[in-house]
């Protein structure tokens, strides 16, 4: 009880302080543009307020797609010192409802889409105020696997948080892994497994890559979400973000 | 004696037409059965057509919903044209009937176990005594549709492979993999596997010099072609989609 009272307490803190700051020196955000294989595409990209070399983080949106809360997320994390660049796997669309993000992510091409996370490491691996060896990722839902799928194919990647989402199982794409890994699950979701769970974080443990994973009773997924009037749950939501913002503090030397 | 005859002659056409309805309404044989992908065992249901092989084989692969009932409805639309019907089940065993649900299970799917999975059905129907291994083709509906375009992206023996409104690849790398002709079927309306993607396989295809057949039904939204989708069945463009599917695989996979 006790615990949960301190840790009730820090969000509040942390919250406080996320939103001063937002408040005091609300982050420069921009549309960015950049290629990824023959096409242009574009990025939501937010920016701390102090100069000099960040830390940055590469966000993947999930089923919706580049939200006004996915741009909120890019917007909390520039006020916590990073460079936040949200990527738009869809190109512009963004779901108005369930129906439209079901058809959306199911008509993503995964190899387009790969491409473009890729192409967004790049871009920031080339930004003057970005610290190439202090990138991390975080995706929700798609985003997660794609989050993942970037950790896999990009050794570079330093940190790599993902939310209510499928997990590798091939055993090389895992052994691929640099990056350490955090993940958030609902427990009432349907689709993922307690066991698929394990198996992803045995396998990420048997090769030395840490791997925190945390599962929240009495959540399904989107839980993060306050868009999603029916999934989200402010608690979980708010240590879901709290262990993020640590996870990165700490893997990309904040 | 004209009595007994006719009680004869009545008792039989009742007799045959009974019987023929019973061969009419009866259909292909199905069953559940298992095999090895990776280190898991996985189900999946068989229909096998009512005469003996070797036939081709097809490998089924269902929307977001899951296996349900419509998706084992097509592998016996399938068997009932002479091919041996393997549905897959990428879920194992959870169907969805609510959106929400079908959303939820299709975005916890590796896609990588998926590959795994659509190369051992692949690997089944070929080693079945009732197929023939070189006549093997795939179709697939919504998600099912992206997952028969990577079969034929990791299997170049497939012969056939048909996609109804499922996502396509674009890496050029990609296409240059795959050997089996392709047919699509895709809805105009459909906002994520916009008509615009539709070209832009198609020309990638042409360009590969892969042979490609798409075609894009006006007034028709994503999944058109399923009935329980009460809203945006279309049954004109179903009907239409369906005979191309069946004429496709008669040209592909017969010999």
């Amino acid at each position: 009880m006790k615990r949960a009272r301190r840790a009730a307490n820090l969000a509040c803190v942390y919250f406080f302080c996320g939103a001063l700051s937002l408040v005091a020196a609300p982050p420069k955000t921009e549309t960015v543009e950049y290629a990824s294989g023959s096409e242009t595409v574009r990025g939501f990209l937010a920016l701390p307020a102090a100069p000099g070399r960040h830390a940055a983080i590469l966000i993947v949106h999930g089923d919706s797609g580049l939200t006004a809360w996915i741009q909120e997320q890019a917007q909390r994390f520039a006020a916590q010192g990073y460079v936040a660049l949200a990527v738009d796997l869809y190109r512009g669309e963004v779901a108005a409802n369930d129906e439209e993000a079901h058809e959306l992510s199911r008509g993503l091409p995964d190899d387009r889409a790969l491409r473009d996370v890729k192409a967004a490491f790049t871009y920031l691996t080339a930004r003057q105020d970005v610290s190439s060896s202090r990138i991390g990722a975080i995706g929700w839902q798609t985003g997660g696997w794609f989050a993942l799928q970037l950790a896999i194919h990009e050794p570079r990647l330093a940190a790599c948080a993902v939310s209510d989402t499928a997990l590798p199982t091939d055993s090389a794409d895992l052994a691929s892994i640099r990056a350490q890994v955090l993940g958030n699950f609902g427990a009432d979701q349907r689709g993922i497994t307690p066991s698929q769970i394990e198996a992803f974080e045995d396998a990420l443990r048997a090769r030395g890559i840490q791997v925190d994973v945390k599962i929240y009773s009495g959540a399904a997924g989107d839980f993060e979400n306050p868009a999603d009037k029916v999934h989200y749950r402010p608690e979980a939501a708010a240590d879901a973000w709290i262990r993020a913002f640590s996870f990165f503090s700490k893997n990309l030397g904040k | 004696m004209r009595q007994w005859l006719k009680v004869t002659v009545v008792g039989g056409l009742i007799a045959l037409a009974a019987f023929g309805v019973f061969v009419w309404a009866s259909p292909p044989k199905s069953q559940i059965v298992e095999y090895k992908s990776g280190d898991d065992t996985v189900r999946a249901y068989l229909v096998l057509p009512d005469s003996p092989g070797p036939h081709p084989g097809i490998v089924v692969i269902h929307e977001f919903w899951g296996l349900n009932d419509w998706v084992k409805e097509q592998a016996q639309k399938l068997a009932a044209q002479g091919y041996v019907a393997l549905a897959i089940d990428l879920y194992r065993g959870a169907v969805a009937t609510d959106p929400g649900d079908a959303s939820e299970l299709m975005r916890s799917l590796p896609h990588d176990r998926s590959t795994r999975d659509l190369e051992a059905a692949y690997d089944y129907l070929a080693a079945r005594p009732e197929v023939d291994k070189n006549r093997i083709g795939s179709i697939g509906w919504c998600m099912g549709g992206g997952y028969s375009l990577q079969l034929a992206m990791h299997e170049p023996k497939l012969t056939a492979c048909v996609v109804n409104y499922g996502s396509m690849p674009t890496d050029p790398a990609d296409i240059a993999k795959i050997q089996a002709p392709i047919l699509g079927n895709f809805g105009a309306d459909d906002k994520g596997i916009t008509p615009v993607a539709v070209h832009n396989f198609e020309t990638a295809m042409k360009a590969a010099g892969k042979s490609v057949d798409l075609k894009i039904y006006d007034g028709a939204g994503h999944a058109f072609e399923n009935p329980n989708n009460t809203a945006g069945y279309r049954p004109e463009a179903a009907a239409d989609a369906w005979d191309r599917i069946v004429a496709f695989f008669a040209k592909t996979l017969k010999p």
